[in-house]
């Protein structure tokens, strides 16, 4: 994961989002990772790994002749199955993207470049594109047409969609500033 | 008035009823205060505006160049400050004083099919390589620049991984080539 900024509140909280990985090998004494009771990890229990962690854990593979590929075998989040693809690829704003997951994007971005999947860049990118373009056509537009139809998709904006939301408005100053003179 | 010595540069003293180009603020100070008349610039006739405005409806795909990098910032400044200087077209001849009413309109029409044309533009483009925007003023990019940042940014984020891979395919093959040299 790249950093931009370490004290980042968004970057903290979306790399706490958490992704499945199988492990590959028996790990001792980090059984409490999966639950109280047990001692060691064994071999092929899944268990949700934040992803700050999971790629990291993916990479040392390298330094060990043992696992080459890593430890464990990263999969796709139950926000980004198979189903959840096929329904953005239908149509981008037919779901909420923000009860799947509050940083839905960066989740995506960072599956990308941990796992092979030939469906996830091109569903990720036209959803971007489509909800990104509705959003800031409804925004700019919302003055003149007045609230009502989109605020449900206001409501089920995800964090990178809600910053997108805020930039958009900001840019509307400049309108503000030609309306309120041309009025006088 | 004397000459005014600034920072900026020497402001040459004024002598009615000579013309003189001095910095737009202070002809809108003066203005305000009643001593000077403002010349309004070529580009704000009423001719070359609505010769703008057609330039720009007949083509969907690029900006006229019919008008100056901050011509919606000076246009604004002048007919807020200045409209009374605003020669008379129309029908407002007939009743006197001009108020710059005619070309407002122009320009109002002027503003929102390039505003169009520019978010037209970008949502066709997002993602892509790059926005043309050639043509377009100050305060429209100003305007469109902070989302248009935020989003190539995310697009970045949501695309890199894959021109990466393609990059350490190109890698392997051309590894592979070396290979055949040698042997």
């Amino acid at each position: 994961m790249a950093y931009n900024n370490y004290y980042d509140v968004d970057e903290i909280l979306a790399s706490s989002q958490k992704i499945p990985c199988k492990f590959r090998v028996d790990i001792q004494n980090l059984g409490y990772l999966e639950s109280d009771t047990s001692q060691n990890i064994k071999a092929n229990t899944t268990i949700l790994i934040p992803f700050w962690l999971a790629p990291w854990l993916c990479q040392i593979g390298r330094y060990l002749p043992d696992w080459p590929d890593g430890p464990v075998e990263t999969a796709l989040p139950a926000c980004l199955n198979t189903q959840v693809l096929a329904a953005l690829k239908a149509s981008p704003t037919s779901l909420n993207l923000r009860d799947l997951a509050p940083y839905w994007y960066a989740l995506g971005s960072e599956c990308l470049a941990i796992m092979d999947d030939d469906e996830l860049p091109e569903v990720l990118a036209l959803t971007y594109k489509e909800r990104v373009g509705k959003l800031a056509d409804f925004v700019r537009g919302r003055r003149a047409a007045g609230a009502g139809e989109g605020e449900e998709m206001l409501l089920g904006l995800e964090e990178w969609e809600r910053r997108i939301r805020g930039v958009v408005e900001a840019g509307r100053a400049v309108s503000e500033w030609l309306g309120e003179r041309s009025n006088t | 008035m004397p000459p005014l010595h600034l920072i900026s540069g020497t402001i040459p003293a004024m002598i009615p009823p000579q013309r003189i180009s001095i910095p737009l603020w202070l002809a809108l100070l003066l203005k305000k205060q009643k001593r000077c008349n403002i010349i309004p610039p070529d580009w704000m006739a009423y001719e070359h505006l609505e010769l703008a405005l057609k330039e720009e409806n007949e083509n969907a795909a690029r900006f006229t160049d019919k008008l100056p990098y901050r011509w919606l910032e000076i246009s604004e400044l002048l007919l807020d400050g200045a409209a009374d200087d605003f020669p008379q077209y129309g029908n407002n001849a007939r009743r006197g004083e001009g108020d710059g009413g005619d070309i407002r309109v122009l320009l109002r029409g002027l503003r929102e099919i390039r505003q169009a044309k520019a978010r037209a533009g970008m949502n066709e483009n997002l993602g892509g390589a790059y926005v043309q925007m050639t043509g377009l003023g100050l305060m429209e990019v100003t305007e469109l620049k902070p989302y248009a940042i935020s989003v190539m940014n995310d697009m970045q984020k949501l695309a890199l991984p894959k021109d990466t891979r393609q990059e350490r395919d190109d890698e392997d093959m051309e590894q592979d080539e070396d290979y055949d040299d040698e042997f």
